[in-house]
């Protein structure tokens, strides 16, 4: 029981939750954590996905076997031994599992044992034949009734010792991953219970060392994987120039080393939750949330990207990282020589203008030269025939880059989680200087982009709100209610007397402001006075304006802006 | 997964030897894994914001609710998080509170824990902190996410109804016998006008509907300043009773205050505890005060007072105290034991025309005796044995 039995309240899962918005932390009150995936899941990884990934894994180092098993011997039984190595790979997981529930004494196990080996033989002599076909079956069985010795002939024996290695390795793994979780003897029992003498006197307290469990675990996904890359690699180069170091390129992609690595990193990652689960369990921590499901997801999801993200980088070059560093030598002399030329010359021609301006005469022409033509620096020659081309530079540069910052990473890792070595590089004046370089530039990165971003922000805000202010709107008269349009008139007029000079000021009524403005236009007093009193309706008045009351106005308005125009027009030919 | 970094290593050197374009592409593939495990990581866990939500003061006996609010602002997911809040024991058992969860991107989660509020006493909540790691054990990350943060809890108060102080001072609360003490404030009639009487004191209105001066009357009253002694010198108590001792002192001082209160009287307290807010060596000294503000400061200090060895003996204390009690105030001296230098005390503050109660809670000499002793020298005592003692004023 978790320590938390007390608490009566809940786990809410608030945002971002793809499921119900509120999860209740059961995992306080009970003793199965809310994290655990259902039962059906949990039976389908342990008797279904695990099992199947891990043969498939063994199948794939099978199939790189069997391709340099071709190189060697055309003959080799491909096909059959990917399928048996497919098959006993999962018997051995199928048989350790089996073995461990039915709890056999040690004379039944070696029957069980001897039983499952000699039917594995079997297996794999009449497997060879799903590639040499039934034909060549019906020979040997033929020839094994007269000479029982060619049942026992090279393939057999060679594909036999393989697929004991992968029965084993198999059933190997599969314990290991089952060893880890959580085993009840592990659980704290009361000091009542006759369990807790058995637990307290069992070595490491009946703790199962689950880290070692998975280093075991991620040293069989290594060192399975650094043969299937060496057979692989193996199968792909000719031996004889690879000794002599004259081999090609190889491209291409290879499946079974792909499925190898993404299932071997599918269940390490299995591993490490259950390790981690194992531990929360007897720490008695209540989970929340779909962990279990969201961990597979993730990992999947991860390694999707990991994946998708190598796959843009470039994996090959085609200029050597000599002739990729000549080249960038030459580009950048290039580039001081020409920045050097372009300075010389505004020195001249600046020290000659001066020369013009104090001698009063033009500055003697000698025969002139044709100045040497600077010629940019060509690219190197790619490798193998590529010719001239630029994309192959870039490509190279790219990768070479790449690879060195990769390995100096790894390396930089590698030597200071070892050897604490760190502190020691770090110490190193080169490196401090570096270091404090790289702090410097950062910083500065830092305050130059935060300054560039508040620019950016306020001259964005600051156009934005130009934009606003000066925004047309596009409006129809026509779409206007009647009582809108006189409304409209009005304004129009306010707008053009005010251009000329006598606009209404603030506190004036439209009343007032109508016997100023009559003043000014004394040829339109009537259109003023209309316009006027038909405002103050339209604006203050509770009845209806009629489409005659806004058409009777729009002729008042348009007289009223000729008898504006002709006194702006007046008034011009006066200053004029 | 340490050896990863050595599976790249050789994955470069394998790769150099055989010229195979694919080896580069699974060297980038488990760099990224490396690589992008320790970025993402540390960029996750720094994106979670907690925060620890509480009413962080209680009475004994009450349960808090303790929210705790995980939020990641990030857009990387977290697919494993460790919740670990540091509780007190005397708060909660086992002393923490923890919990497993995973978090998507801007997805928040509100756990929770109960605190059982046994025993007075400032605690503090947390460190609370917070782990993550990736999915292949390549690295793992442990932040302090929430600083500490106080929890008080006050101590218990007991009700009383009938403790009697002496004090005389006028102007005050409680209704007294001694009618010399008329308080202009509490007025609870009019009678005809007297010679003598003040002016200030006719009743206008009724003289006028009377036709005759009538003049108010008052009732009688006493204000009662007093001022808590306690002693929390731990060489003072006996060292089987000390902590029960001390904290039926500070109980009895918050009851004694707390009714003070209710009767609108003005209340102090001097203490040479501990407050660890203060610091070591000096007094908690809180001058007269009324209303329930007051009070809960009083109940503030006394949760957080602790008994010590190392703090001014108290004599001492009583004599610096009478600086802060005005005159005809009352000192109501909670200590352990009453010996010949706190008799000489109690005596000087009398005589100085303060009045004093004396509350004993680890007498280690006969009592009777001691009450006899204070009798003569005019001195209410009184003892308190255990928490129903104090049933005696309720």
């Amino acid at each position: 029981m978790s320590g938390d039995d007390g608490w009566p309240g809940e786990a809410r899962l608030e945002a971002g939750e793809p499921g119900p918005s509120t999860a209740r932390a059961d995992s306080c009150d009970s003793t199965a954590p809310q994290g655990e995936v259902p039962a059906w899941a949990h039976t389908a990884v342990e008797e279904g996905i695990r099992p199947l990934a891990i043969a498939a894994m063994f199948t794939c180092i099978g199939v790189s076997i069997s391709g340099l098993a071709l190189q060697v011997s055309p003959t080799w039984p491909s096909l059959a031994f990917a399928v048996i190595t497919f098959l006993v790979s999962l018997e051995g997981i199928h048989s350790r599992r089996r073995l461990s529930r039915l709890r056999l004494a040690s004379e039944d196990k070696l029957r069980f044992h001897f039983v499952e080996i000699v039917v594995l033989f079997l297996l794999v002599r009449f497997g060879v034949y799903i590639s040499y076909g039934a034909g060549r079956l019906v020979t040997d069985l033929s020839a094994w009734t007269t000479n029982i010795g060619s049942f026992f002939d090279a393939t057999f024996l060679i594909v036999s010792l393989f697929a004991l290695v992968f029965w084993a390795l198999s059933g190997a793994l599969s314990q290991t991953i089952q060893e880890m979780e959580t085993s009840p003897i592990e659980r704290t029992p009361s000091t009542t219970d006759p369990g807790s003498y058995l637990r307290d006197t069992m070595p490491g307290r009946g703790r199962t060392d689950r880290q070692g469990l998975l280093n075991r675990i991620v040293g069989i996904f290594f060192w399975g994987g650094v043969i299937l890359l060496i057979l692989s690699g193996l199968a792909r180069v000719n031996l004889r120039e690879m000794v002599t170091m004259a081999h090609g390129r190889a491209s291409g992609t290879i499946v079974n080393a792909l499925i190898y690595f993404v299932l071997g990193f599918l269940i390490v990652s299995e591993a490490q939750y259950t390790v981690l689960k194992a531990n929360w369990e007897l720490q008695e921590i209540p989970l929340l949330g779909r962990l279990g499901r969201r961990w597979l997801y993730l990992a999947v999801g991860f390694l999707v990207i990991v994946g998708v993200v190598a796959a843009l980088l470039p994996t090959g070059y085609s200029v050597g990282i000599l002739d990729v560093l000549l080249a960038i030598v030459r580009w950048v002399i290039w580039a001081v020589v020409q920045l050097t030329f372009f300075v010389l010359f505004l020195i001249s021609w600046l020290l000659g203008s001066l020369m013009q301006l104090l001698m009063g005469q033009p500055a003697s022409v000698g025969p002139t030269e044709s100045a040497p033509r600077m010629v940019a620096p060509p690219a190197p020659v790619a490798v193998e025939g590529e010719g001239w081309a630029w994309w192959p530079l870039v490509r190279s540069l790219v990768f070479w880059l790449l690879l060195t910052g990769v390995m100096g990473y790894s390396l930089f890792h590698f030597i200071g989680d070892r050897w604490g070595a760190v502190r020691w590089l770090s110490a190193m004046p080169l490196l401090a200087w570096l270091r404090r370089l790289w702090g410097g530039l950062r910083r500065g990165a830092g305050r130059v982009a935060t300054r560039v971003r508040a620019e950016v922000a306020q001259r964005l805000a600051a156009r934005r709100a130009r934009a606003g202010a000066g925004t047309w709107h596009y409006f129809s008269l026509r779409g206007m209610t009647p009582r809108d349009r006189v409304r409209y008139y009005y304004l129009s007029v306010l707008h053009r007397s005010a251009r000329e000079g006598f606009g209404r000021p603030p506190a004036t009524t439209p009343l007032e402001y109508d016997a100023m403005l009559a003043e000014r236009l004394p040829e339109a007093t009537e259109e003023v006075h209309r316009l006027s009193q038909a405002f103050v309706e339209a604006r203050y008045s509770e009845h209806s304006i009629t489409h005659s009351d806004a058409e009777a106005a729009k002729g008042g308005w348009q007289r009223l802006r000729r008898a504006l125009a002709r006194l702006r027009r007046r008034d011009r030919t006066a200053t004029s | 997964m340490r050896n990863l970094l050595a599976f790249i290593l050789g994955l470069f050197l394998v790769a150099i030897l055989f010229r195979v374009d694919f080896f580069f592409y699974l060297l980038y593939f488990f760099f990224g894994i490396y690589f992008l495990s320790h970025f993402w990581l540390r960029r996750a866990v720094e994106n979670v914001l907690c925060e620890r939500d509480y009413q962080d003061r209680a009475f004994p006996g009450e349960k808090v609710a303790v929210t705790l609010r995980v939020q990641n602002r990030g857009l990387l997911p977290i697919p494993w998080l460790r919740v670990h809040d540091s509780v007190p024991i005397q708060l909660k058992a086992p002393s923490f509170f923890r919990s497993v969860t995973s978090l998507l991107p801007h997805e928040s989660l509100t756990l929770g824990y109960e605190l059982d509020c046994r025993r007075r006493g400032y605690y503090h909540l947390g460190p609370l902190i917070i782990s993550s790691g990736d999915l292949f054990g390549i690295r793992s990350y442990e932040r302090r996410a929430c600083v500490s943060s106080p929890m008080l809890v006050y101590p218990r108060v007991v009700p009383l109804t009938s403790l009697t102080l002496p004090a005389h001072s006028p102007f005050g609360e409680v209704p007294t016998r001694q009618r010399i003490f008329e308080d202009p404030a509490r007025m609870v009639g009019v009678r005809e006008y007297q010679s003598g009487d003040s002016l200030r004191h006719i009743h206008w209105k009724t003289s006028a509907t009377t036709g005759t001066l009538q003049v108010k009357r008052f009732e009688p009253a006493i204000s009662i300043e007093s001022q808590l002694l306690l002693n929390l010198n731990r060489d003072d108590y006996s060292a089987s009773r000390v902590a029960t001792a001390t904290e039926l002192a500070i109980v009895t001082a918050a009851s004694i205050a707390h009714y003070l209160v209710e009767k609108r009287q003005t209340v102090g307290l001097i203490c040479n505890g501990v407050d660890p807010l203060i610091g070591l060596g000096e007094p908690v000294v809180l001058p007269a005060r009324r209303g329930r503000e007051h009070l809960m400061t009083i109940l503030d200090a006394l949760a957080r007072v602790q008994s010590s060895r190392e703090v001014m003996a108290f004599p001492d204390l009583l004599r610096q105290s009478r600086l802060h009690i005005t005159w005809g105030g009352t000192g109501v001296i909670i200590s352990a034991d009453a010996d010949d230098a706190l008799f000489d005390g109690m005596v000087m503050m009398k005589r100085a025309g303060f009045h004093v109660m004396l509350i004993l809670v680890d007498p280690r000499t006969s009592y009777p005796v001691t009450r006899e002793r204070a009798k003569e020298v005019g001195i209410q005592t009184h003892l308190i044995w255990q928490e129903s003692d104090l049933d005696v004023w309720r």
